[in-house]
């Protein structure tokens, strides 16, 4: 019985294992919904296709397998353009898959043609265009190989319209996805033999702890290793959860919003254990003082992140959850004792967190350390991009496991929380999802709450509403003279009722007395729920380091 | 001048990956020559570049998808590249006209073929 090409594109994901996709329907892509009416796969329609591919990516991020989205083609393909770019900075596997014009329009610049393959060739781990139907399964078993191997990625296959209609007689469907000049995992010898040398004749020593833990699925491999060596440990944003916060070598967050235990540790430390982190410069600060004395063992599966701000010593390339293993079954019996120098990074005094307390208004950064204590243990959450998420950062070190802290790290794509979440709870029906958002974020994909009604998730959106574009006022308050130049929201809308709206029932807290009751009853809500919290305006998040300091040299509060 | 030769499956995308390395770093690229050589493509690449950036672009194009392969020129070799222009006309012995084509002689074999000449 002939197949039709998009009947074969669906038949590819199955065989891939998709169940759901997230998408939003167009003229040029109408042949693949006509395929998905009588389908198997279950489709989550959308408000925007930037809703559709951040809950793809939320859905991945959360389960480790591909996010899969649909688009149509010209503005339904750019819309997805900021979701993509946030997957290959995070290493997120993601398949997006997008209509085009007929073959014979292409280049004639047809009714919503645009160059998707063009526009998304940097911002991809591999993208092409289907000029043949019978290469589509081919091509659409390299995509997700692609995504998912080696350091996860986003794939984007884009599907002409009459490539989608064409009919086949017979379709060979490919064992594997493999394609020429693509070996994620190449063998290589591994220098462990080095590394233990290293760590024997290092003083200070201290580990940091990356994303590259839970996409390789080397949570417990490396929180052997680390338990095992004992030395001071801190981790990435993305790397929060991998190591449990019990551990005393454990000194929390790194970096411009880290702990101040961690980023002196880094700085004076001897020698640093990279396991499968960037070393962006968010992590780093300014990369000529960045562990200064120290040799760096870089810990990595993909060698293009070696050495991007800061040269690395001496590299350990492969999947952490081999490299890491053997590295565990290397160790002599007999390691160095590193318990003084542990102590001495302990003595660092972390600075109290501020209440942030004006105006009688609720504490957001005490607001956020009663959510992380009354959440379910196995709860996701996600954050969006600002003031909200490095302060959710800052207290999510107690989370069980690394997937479930989702947040736009790399990019920083405002307008990721709500989207994320759906595709998070899509991912796991049952278990407790809040989306922690600004206000300026979640007026970016706001309409997502349509969604959200629709398939009657029971996500709870936090709203973290200072009015303002609180990230960038903070740099304008510490930086340029406190001159606030279009940060100011003061004309927000009634974010409740515009919850309500959508149907989705929401609280106002606006008073710091009542902070506990109204976040317990918001979280104990059957279905979804809005709580919006307007907080002081001029609330800071410390400590900090500026852009372009070193870690060591860190602002912990106001100028009084 | 830096030279970088790129080994790559000429599968889709895979050349302007292999240039974007270079682009998206605000490189220029002086000059490119690209053809298939052996089982592969070759792209041939002159820039000008810290060699810190270099070796950063090449580790990058060593994991881009369709890669097989980087290798980097001598600097004698990319100065002598880096200087020719082609192709370039000139008048030769006994009234006869002489056409000198830059790069490497593989990736302008096929000029080369056409031109009728056996070598640069």
């Amino acid at each position: 019985m002939p197949i039709t090409g998009a009947q074969i594109a669906l038949e590819c994901l199955m065989r891939e294992g998709v169940e759901v996709v997230f998408g939003y329907p167009g003229g040029a892509n109408i042949p693949i919904y006509d395929a998905l009416y009588n389908s198997p796969i279950r489709h989550i329609l959308t408000r925007h296709e930037q809703g559709a591919v951040f809950a793809a990516e939320g859905y991945a991020r959360a389960s480790g397998q591909p996010g899969v989205c649909l688009a149509t083609s010209g503005p339904g393909a750019t819309n997805l353009v900021t979701g993509i770019a946030d997957a290959k900075m995070d290493g997120v596997p993601l398949v997006c898959i997008t209509g085009q014009v007929r073959r014979p329009m292409i280049g004639t610049d047809a009714f919503q043609e645009t160059d998707v393959v063009g526009l998304t060739l940097p911002i991809t781990k591999f993208n092409c265009m289907v000029t043949r139907t019978e290469d589509l399964p081919r091509l659409m078993a390299q995509a997700f190989h692609v995504a998912r191997s080696g350091r996860p990625g986003p794939v984007l296959i884009d599907l002409p319209v009459d490539v989608s209609k064409e009919q086949l007689e017979t379709v060979e469907y490919p064992e594997t996805g493999e394609l020429p000049g693509y070996t994620p995992e190449k063998k290589v010898e591994l220098p462990l033999d080095q590394v233990i040398e290293m760590l024997a004749s290092s003083r200070r020593p201290v580990a940091i702890v990356g994303a590259g833990a839970k996409w390789g699925g080397a949570t417990a491999q490396v929180r052997d290793l680390l338990d095992r060596l004992k030395l001071p440990t801190v981790t990435t944003v993305q790397g929060l959860g991998t190591v449990p916060e019990d551990r005393d070598y454990f000194l929390g967050m790194v970096g411009m919003h880290g702990t101040r235990q961690s980023n002196i540790a880094v700085s004076h430390s001897d020698l640093l254990l990279v396991l499968g982190a960037r070393l962006d410069d968010r992590v780093t600060g300014d990369p000529t003082r960045f562990a200064k004395h120290a040799k760096i063992v870089h810990f990595e599966i993909d060698p293009a992140q070696l050495s991007r701000v800061r040269p690395c010593d001496l590299p350990v390339v492969g999947d952490l959850k081999d490299t890491a293993g053997r590295m565990l079954s290397a160790l002599p019996a007999s390691l160095p004792d590193w318990s003084a120098w542990l102590e001495e990074t302990r003595s660092v005094p972390n600075p109290q967190p501020k209440e942030n307390v004006g105006q009688g208004k609720p504490s957001p950064t005490l607001l956020l350390e009663m959510l992380f204590e009354m959440i379910q243990p196995d709860a996701l959450l996600t954050a969006d991009v600002g003031q909200h998420q490095m302060w959710a950062a800052q207290r999510a070190s107690g989370i069980a496991h690394p997937r479930q802290f989702i947040t736009s790290g790399g990019l920083g794509a405002m307008g990721f929380a709500l989207p994320a979440s759906i595709g998070v709870q899509i991912a796991y029906p049952h278990r407790q999802v809040v989306c922690i958002t600004g206000d300026g974020g979640f007026q970016m994909n706001i309409q997502e709450l349509a969604t959200i009604q629709r398939y009657s998730l029971p996500i709870k959106i936090l709203v973290i509403d200072n009015k303002y574009l609180g990230m960038v006022r903070q740099w304008q308050q510490l930086f340029h003279d406190r001159r606030y130049s279009e940060v100011d929201l003061y004309d927000n809308p009634d974010f409740v009722r515009i919850g309500e709206a959508y149907g989705i029932p929401g609280t106002l807290m606006n008073r710091g007395t009542d902070m506990e009751r109204q976040l317990t009853e918001f979280l104990a809500s059957p279905g979804s729920a809005q709580l919006v919290v307007e907080c002081p305006a001029e609330a800071n998040v410390y400590p900090m380091v500026a852009s372009g300091a070193p870690l060591s040299e860190m602002i912990l509060e106001d100028k009084k | 001048m830096t030279g970088v030769a790129v080994y790559f499956h000429n599968i889709p995308g895979a050349m302007m990956r292999v240039l974007n390395c270079f682009t998206r770093r605000g490189l220029v690229i002086q000059a490119v020559w690209c053809a298939p050589v052996g089982e592969h493509h070759r792209a041939t690449v002159l820039v000008e570049a810290s060699t810190a950036t270099i070796d950063q672009t090449v580790r990058e194009l060593e994991s881009t998808v369709g890669v097989e392969r980087v290798e980097r020129l001598e600097k004698s070799q990319a100065e002598q590249l880096s200087q020719t222009r082609a192709p370039e006309v000139v008048a030769g012995e006994n009234g006869s006209t002489v056409i000198r084509v830059a790069g490497p002689p593989e990736e302008n074999r096929f000029l080369l073929k056409w031109l009728g000449s056996p070598s640069s």
